[in-house]
């Protein structure tokens, strides 16, 4: 086991490096980088400051390795629009992101989990039913719409709730959240259900055609001709078996969350770094742009590790097993 | 007594016994005819439309935000109502139909031929050149589609062509991957060594005999793929960043509409917001049950 | 007379289809007295697996059961609740599935899957029904028992997995164990030796015994009495020499007569060799990683075979042996890494180009499983005239022409314009041997052509083949894992182990005089 854990974070490291080389190139090597790398109103001496302070006057190789060292230090450029240097305003953004994709993942699995699973082990419920077909529904419809239909019945038609902004921020155990207060939860409502519809649905279908194959297994059969009572059957066989694909489609989709913020942030305007992304790229930032990207894949290759590790501990047949006996 | 050896099944027209038993269940009839409707009210746009939303001439401003039902200053009703500039929102739709579709279809179409010839290509090299092919299709598929999107959208800039690009670059991997698994299950199959034995040419074997059985898959995912891509280029062009606005689609259509939606003035956006939903789920109803019918599921007797 | 242990009366079972019901199981009765050994016969399709599930009620949701009594031990267990019949379950009726690939919890170390059967049914402490798995595995001669509890069931074989679940059916002293197929998906040499194991064991327990399976020598060899089923119906039941020596059934006769008879005398063959191997040797080699190194294998070892025009040369061998690897290196579909390979007299071993052009032109090779030989999306009268279009033979009318005619000649004119998924098993290999012969090769190699057809079936293909042999006189290397059933085809047989061939000679030298151990040990497996 622990040579696949190994071979999969060279893998990880591998994507980091050929990322890196590819961020470099779009904005480096096409197009001319000054112009990405500085305002458009900075002065013609700013500018040569700046093509001498970046390296830019250097062979291309070097730029990338300077680029590099930029990066590893945490150093990702300064942001045009707001003058800080764009990695601290990834991490001031991104705990209200965290928060959102965190409450929407709660709910969604409270949710989904244990539908999909009495869809599948009673298919003929009405609950199963209404399950599956409400999952056809979740997963049609685009983000956007479902935010803007609930904006239209909780916030517009019953006034129940509101449609923009974050709720008051507390330090919690040193981390910033929303959640401490009543108010902070009538804020996030709205968002996270509208980024649990999709992943509810996602859930289901999922849940629902794993153990749906899983139930039709010949081991599965062969536990109940052993004698062990079908409650029994179903936890340590059926679902031991079933939540293996779950738990790492869970873990992928999380870093889905993530990203996916950006819709739900702008319509709701939640001050999460989907946001942000968004403004940066009307707003041509790049240096945020590209602070952002090498960010993202870091989450991600860091989720795919995590993701591949879960997979070991959860399937004992994905680690090299020794000899056969 | 004859063996059970003569028992084959009668020769029935494949073709029409599929298309009746994918129409068993009523939800999917309901979908086929919506999703029918509704190819042919964008197919027909030009002629049924009672406006051209991209000709100023045709429309008035005196009728804008105008409810649904509303009367025309010209006589005849407004069903879906107007927007901000007099538009009827109908005629809207049903350009919006088009521009979605054609983006979507565009994408999938170009996105399914580069993925098949990949994916059969990295089957049939095998070795290093699939493994490479392979982890740059992991990598690719492991990022969610929308932050791809956004990110090419932000270096390449708005407009029609490079959102179909966007999309493009965000579905072919998928189809690489589902064509490479099942090239590779086709090719462990003994007709593939029977073609291999036979001595017929490479060429042969590609087309005549690895291609078809492996596009019948594939199949079963486009409809669901189209339906993620119209989904896709909505909220691309709902954010600002996908058509651009002389060619609005569906998503500009919503996007144009949310600022009315807070004063109550929610048709601009919920129609066409309607309209999107109605197509996607009978794309997406009809394909999960095209997927069903696909999979092989006998559990004989014994 | 005894009461009898099992007495099933009127047992049905309806599978719900796509294509509308299916009566699987009909009117079936019988009975198991306490300690026998009973056989079930049938071929596919005959319910007989159902009719095993059905006495368990472990059929699919999709499956209705009806019967009008089953009892056991003078109970009635068909109306038991659920609650009832898990208890019942492995503590007085034990069932052993077909593949143990399959039925064993692949997460689960099977030590827990064998504590959790004594703990459902007993109230055994952990650490005392660990004692009683290991004892088990022990009995089943697993090696290792204490440790390999702790093993998960991918790390086994094929063959130890299905001790592994023999010792779970047991576990619990049932009075009554149903094998359904316990050893069709294992090598033949193992299967002599789990069968024997099963038999024994169950034997010692005194415990009954219902096996199925579609081998009827095999079923005849540990059964004194038997019950053969085809379409759902019981045809003939009574004591299995009786069946064997005097069918009454006309379906039972026609599955007597499939067991495959040796044939008389050899083909006159013609005296020039069409394929030579000389110590050829092919060497596979996995790939070196960062943390293994490469391992290689060698299938064929040395290995030196003459085949003529006319001849039907054997090749036998558990799986593994190499035979496989054989017969696709004659074809070049490999290279040898020493070695010389000849086909009608001139050097092919490193033949590239045209020289290997000219070896497809004249060899063909029919495969194993009749549902993966044929490409789904094309009609049988294109599949046959394949060939003859690939290769340009003639003008392309007169290619339709010979293709029909070649389908006429396997007995399948009326099935140009199907798909190969609207025919059988035994039509498709009848429609792969078309294809192979249409263009008169010299030389065919039949990689277990007929293995996975029913026996009835089987022997009309095989009647079938050596007809179109005698007819047109190529030389063929049949290759099969069944000593006993190569002795309907061929003229000399050569046995294979572990890349090299052991034994070779003329058919009946080989069958009734085997020289080598190996070749013993094969005729033994094979219940001939």
């Amino acid at each position: 086991m622990a040579a696949f854990l190994f071979s999969r974070l060279l893998q990880g490291l591998l994507v980091l490096f050929v990322m890196s080389l590819l961020v470099f190139t779009s904005v480096f090597a096409i197009g001319n980088p000054v112009d990405v790398l500085i305002a458009a109103e900075a002065t013609q001496e700013d500018r040569e400051a700046m093509i001498l302070r970046l390296g830019l006057d250097q062979p291309l190789v070097v730029q990338y390795f300077i680029f590099l060292k930029g990066l590893l230090s945490g150093d990702g450029g300064r942001s045009f629009a707001h003058d800080v240097p764009a990695v601290s305003l990834i991490a001031a953004r991104f705990p209200a992101t965290l928060e959102l994709a965190l409450v929407a993942m709660v709910m969604a699995v409270t949710a989904g989990l244990p539908l999909g699973l009495i869809a599948a082990m009673r298919p003929r419920s009405w609950i199963a039913r209404m399950a599956l077909g409400y999952s056809t529904l979740g997963f049609s419809v685009p983000t956007f719409g479902v935010a803007i239909t609930l904006i239209l019945v909780f916030a517009v038609g019953l006034g129940w709730l509101p449609s923009s902004g974050r709720g008051p921020v507390t330090q919690v155990l040193g981390f910033p959240t929303s959640l401490a207060t009543a108010a902070g939860w009538q804020y996030i409502a709205l968002p996270a259900t509208t980024l649990a519809i999709f992943k509810i649905a996602l859930l289901i279908r999922i849940v629902h055609a794993s153990t749906r194959e899983v139930i039709a297994a010949d081991f599965v059969r062969f536990a109940r001709a052993k004698g062990v009572p079908d409650g029994r059957v179903n936890t340590h066989h059926v679902l031991r078996n079933s939540l293996i694909p779950v738990v790492t489609v869970l873990a992928l989709e999380f870093g889905g969350l993530l990203a996916f913020a950006v819709v739900t942030e702008t319509i709701f305007a939640w001050p999460g770094v989907g946001r942000l992304l968004l403004e940066s790229i009307t707003l041509l930032d790049r240096p945020v742009i590209v602070a952002y990207l090498m960010a993202t894949v870091l989450v991600f290759v860091t989720i795919n590790f995590i993701v591949d590790a879960l997979y070991a501990v959860l399937d004992p047949r994905v680690r090299v097993a020794g000899s056969d006996r | 007594m004859t063996a059970a050896d003569d028992l084959a099944p009668a020769p029935a027209t494949r073709t029409s016994a599929l298309l009746a038993q994918i129409a068993r269940p009523w939800p999917v009839r309901v979908a086929m005819a919506l999703l029918a409707t509704i190819l042919l009210g964008a197919a027909l746009a030009p002629l049924i439309a009672p406006q051209d939303p991209f000709d100023p001439a045709t429309f008035d401003l005196f009728d804008n935000l105008l409810p649904p039902g509303g009367r025309a200053a010209s006589g005849g009703r407004y069903w879906f109502g107007t927007d901000e500039q007099g538009r009827d929102i109908f005629s809207a739709i049903l350009y919006g139909l088009r521009i979605s579709l054609l983006v979507a279809v565009t994408s999938a179409a170009v996105a399914i031929t580069i993925g098949v010839i990949i994916g059969l290509v990295s089957a049939y090299a095998g070795g290093r050149v699939d493994a490479l092919l392979m982890r740059i299709v992991d990598i690719k598929l492991s990022f969610p589609t929308i932050l791809i999107a956004l990110v090419l959208v932000a270096v390449l800039g708005r407009g029609l062509d490079k959102t179909i690009f966007a999309l493009i670059v965000t579905q072919w991997a998928y189809y690489a991957r589902t064509v490479r698994g099942v090239a590779l299950a086709e090719m462990g199959k003994n007709y593939i060594e029977a073609a291999r034995v036979g001595g017929y040419g490479f060429r042969r074997i590609l087309l005549v005999h690895l291609l078809p059985n492996c596009l019948a898959p594939v199949l079963a995912v486009v409809a669901l793929q189209v339906g993620g891509a119209i989904a896709l280029e909505s909220t691309l062009s709902f954010l600002g960043l996908g058509v651009p606005v002389t060619k609005p689609s569906l998503g500009l259509l919503i996007a144009n509409g949310f600022t009315f939606v807070m004063s109550g003035r929610y048709w601009i956006s919920v129609f066409p917001g309607l309209a999107l939903i109605l197509l996607v789920i009978s794309i997406t109803v009809l394909s999960d049950r095209v997927r069903e019918i696909l999979r092989p599921s006998e559990r004989g007797a014994g | 007379m005894n009461a009898p242990l099992l007495q099933v009366d009127g047992l049905g079972v309806t599978f719900r289809t796509r294509a509308g019901a299916v009566r699987a199981v009909d009117g079936v009765s019988f009975a198991i007295q306490p300690g026998e050994t009973l056989g079930l016969i049938g071929e596919s399709g005959s319910g007989k697996s159902a009719t095993g599930l059905a006495i368990l009620d472990l059929l699919d949701p999709s499956a209705t059961r009806t019967a009008a009594n089953i009892t056991l031990a003078g109970r009635r267990i068909d109306t038991l609740d659920a609650g009832a019949m898990a208890r019942l379950r492995g503590a007085e009726i034990a069932i052993i599935f077909q593949d143990p690939t399959t039925s064993l919890n692949p997460v689960m170390r099977i030590g827990d899957q064998m504590i959790e059967m004594l703990r459902v049914h007993g109230s055994l402490s952990r650490d005392a029904a660990a004692q009683r798995a290991a004892e088990a595995l022990a009995q089943v001669a697993i090696p290792d028992p204490r440790s390999n509890l702790a093993a998960y069931p991918h790390q086994f074989s094929g063959g130890m997995r299905q001790r592994v679940c023999i010792a779970i059916a047991l576990l619990c002293q049932p009075r009554l164990i149903i094998a359904d197929e316990p050893t069709t998906a294992l090598d033949s040499l193992v299967q002599l030796d789990v069968l024997n194991l099963l038999t024994r064991l169950t034997r010692e327990q005194g415990a009954a015994l219902l096996l199925i399976s579609h081998n009827l020598p095999l079923v005849a060899h540990y059964a004194r009495r038997g019950i053969v089923m085809h379409r759902g119906r019981i045809v003939e039941q009574g004591p299995m020499a009786t069946i064997m020596a005097h069918p009454r059934d006309p379906y039972t006769r026609a599955l007597v007569q499939a067991v495959p008879g040796r044939r008389m005398g050899t083909s006159p063959t013609g005296g020039t060799p069409v394929v030579e191997a000389r110590a050829a040797s092919v060497t596979f080699r996995s790939r070196r990683t960062l943390f293994r190194k490469a391992r290689t294998t060698r299938a064929v070892d040395g290995v030196s075979l003459t085949i003529r025009a006319g001849e039907t040369v054997a090749l036998v061998g558990a799986s593994g042996s190499g035979k496989s690897t054989l017969g696709r290196l004659l074809l070049r579909l490999y290279d040898a890494d020493s070695g010389d390979i000849l086909f009608e007299g001139a050097p092919v071993t490193a033949a590239r180009g045209t020289r290997l052009k000219g070896l497809r032109d004249r060899t063909q090779m029919i495969f194993q499983d009749p549902y993966a030989s044929l490409n789904p999306r094309q009609r049988v009268i294109d599949i046959v005239a394949e060939p003859l279009h690939a290769h340009g033979d003639g003008p392309s009318a007169g290619r339709a022409q010979k293709a029909r005619a070649m389908l006429a000649d396997v007995g399948l004119a009326d099935f140009a314009d199907r798909l190969p998924a609207q025919l059988s098993g035994g039509q498709r290999q009848r429609v792969a041997i078309a294809r192979a012969l249409v263009r008169n090769p010299s030389f065919v190699v039949a990689d277990e052509p007929v293995s996975a057809l029913d026996m009835t079936i089987q022997k009309q293909v095989l009647d079938l083949f050596r007809r179109l042999q005698g007819e047109r006189r190529f030389a063929c290397l049949f290759i099969s894992h069944d000593l006993a059933a190569v002795g309907a085809l061929a003229d000399r047989i050569a046995v294979m182990q572990s890349g090299r061939i052991v034994e070779e000679g003329p058919r009946d030298q080989v069958l009734d005089r085997p020289g080598h151990d190996y070749t013993r040990r094969l005729r033994a497996a094979s219940f001939g």
